[in-house]
């Protein structure tokens, strides 16, 4: 289709072909997009019919309750006492961490507490609470539990720790040695119960007076009390780590999202996997590497690297060979 | 100056059916790089029609009826296909320096969507319904937290994940991409190096 007409179309940078006798060809760019919209469309009905999609499914607080009992109490004890990953996090949740700085910049810690937790009441007390309008009796350990001094809480609590590697799960409750509990290992197995039965998701994501009762969307709560060990467990036996490339895996034998491969790859590198601000520098070192892509023309020596790996003359060899033979 | 009779001539200007859609092209446009940037288009055409649909029918659907499931399938391998010839597109695009001769805004705006897309197609990852959109949702919250995001994005709050996936980041992506493609059409595409006049 090639007819080496000289160009006269406005359409072109016609001075500087026109001066360089360069041809047009015949085009249908019509014809070409319909053509890439069909493939597209059989490839990826091939790909599905044949490949299906991703589809394990997540790991469910009622799942975890019942596969899980100890870790589940361990998760509430941990909880109560303030001590949970989420308890000691720091901002945007509390003020019981540190934000991720990089020297004096940190953004986290500037923007403060945003979206405040309190394990103790949000994941425990509250969800409690709200059972005990269903069996009063939890309305009295709450009451023995509340009426404690932070003291006497502390010991209980305490105490339920160290007896928790000798703890067992029998008939749908965690049996703890003889020992000075108070109400904690009730209010434990009461909050397992409560688990099991798949109501607790919905009482850590329930109506609250921050809300006026309206049905949202967020998940944060449900989400966080599985954050750190129930989540752990599952990634590691999927080999999701974020040391072992996690983010970049799909569950399955499907591809995970591999254009964040640099991302990635910052968190296996030890400068970054060490450090406590890891996240910050990551997200930093890569919107960097966005910047400088998208600014990359006006970059003196980037700019040049087309021309000193000459990878254009693989790809426009055909038109080069032509331009010789006419010359010759 | 009568500002909308300059603003008419440059609708004449810029968009005449000539320049946008030409029927003839350089010779040099015979390589098979050219075809990845219309597969890429392609993709992202596939992506919204997929996407409108799955919004349309709504979670439940997808994840469990048989057809809603196909659709995810779909919607799934359109964007794993766009990324494979949006890099391979933006690799050529690079080697052939194709910000050359006053194409620099095609290459930013094509730069803007490669980087955008990334994060859009991370929101959709985050809302497949699977254990790596639970486990990544909470993973990548540490990074948003860092950064101070959650003043006006809080990512585990699936409202917001669904708002920036299905409506604000597709609206982001379709203005560049009409930037991009103007520019594409009205500057032509760029010489083979050595040829640039």
């Amino acid at each position: 289709m090639m007819d080496n007409r000289n160009v006269d179309t406005k359409s072109l940078d016609s001075r500087s072909l026109d001066s360089q006798n360069i041809g047009l060809k015949e085009s249908d760019l019509v014809k070409e997009a319909s053509v890439s919209f069909i493939a597209i469309i059989v490839l990826v009905i091939l790909l599905s019919i044949f490949l299906k999609s991703p589809n394990t499914p997540p790991l469910s607080v009622r799942g975890y309750a019942k596969n899980h009992p100890i870790g589940f109490v361990t998760t509430t004890l941990h909880d109560l006492m303030g001590t949970s990953a989420i308890a000691t996090y720091g901002p945007p949740f509390n003020n019981n961490g540190t934000a991720q700085n990089i020297g004096p910049i940190s953004p986290g810690g500037i923007e403060g507490v945003t979206l405040p937790i309190n394990t103790k009441n949000d994941f425990v007390i509250i969800p409690l609470q709200m059972e005990s309008s269903i069996n009063p009796n939890i309305s009295l350990i709450l009451n023995e539990y509340n009426n404690a001094t932070k003291r006497q809480q502390n010991i209980w609590e305490q105490n339920t720790l160290k007896a928790l590697p000798n703890a067992r799960y029998e008939d749908g409750l965690v049996i703890f040695p003889n020992g000075n509990y108070g109400p904690v290992v009730q209010m434990l197995n009461e909050l397992l119960k409560l688990g099991q039965s798949g109501l607790f998701s919905r009482a850590l994501t329930r109506e609250n007076v921050d809300n006026n009762g309206v049905y949202t969307y967020n998940e944060q709560n449900r989400l966080l009390f599985l954050q750190g060990a129930p989540l752990q467990a599952k990634a590691a036996s999927l080999n999701m780590l974020g040391g072992e490339w996690g983010i970049l895996k799909e569950t399955g034998p499907y591809p995970g999202p591999w254009w964040l491969v640099f991302y990635t790859s910052l968190y296996q590198t030890p400068f970054y996997a060490n450090s406590p601000a890891a996240d910050l520098m990551a997200f930093a070192t890569f919107s960097l590497l966005i910047a400088i892509i998208t600014f990359l023309p006006l970059i003196p020596g980037l700019r040049r690297i087309p021309y000193i790996i000459p990878v254009y003359k693989i790809i426009w060899r055909r038109f080069y060979n032509e331009q010789k033979r006419s010359k010759n | 100056m009568n500002l909308t009779s300059e603003l008419k001539k440059r609708i004449k200007k810029d968009l005449d059916p000539d320049t946008l859609l030409p029927e003839e092209l350089p010779i040099y446009v015979s390589s098979f790089v050219y075809m990845f940037g219309s597969l890429t288009l392609a993709c992202f055409v596939t992506l919204i029609i997929t996407g409108i649909i799955m919004v349309y029918e709504g979670p439940i659907w997808y994840q469990y009826s048989q057809i809603g499931f196909f659709f995810r399938s779909m919607h799934f391998w359109a964007a794993q296909v766009f990324f494979f010839f949006m890099t391979v597109h933006f690799l050529t695009n690079f080697f052939i320096a194709g910000w050359r001769k006053g194409r620099i805004i095609t290459w930013i705006s094509g730069s803007l969507l490669f980087g955008i897309s990334m994060f859009e197609a991370f929101m959709g990852y985050l809302m497949g319904g699977g254990f790596f959109a639970q486990w990544n949702q909470v993973q990548a919250k540490d990074a948003m937290n860092a950064i101070g995001a959650t003043f006006f994005f809080n990512i585990l709050d699936n409202g917001q994940v669904y708002g920036l996936h299905v409506v604000i980041l597709p609206l982001v992506l379709i203005l560049l991409l009409v930037i991009h493609l103007y520019f594409i059409r009205s500057k032509n595409v760029v010489p083979p190096i050595g040829y640039d006049g």
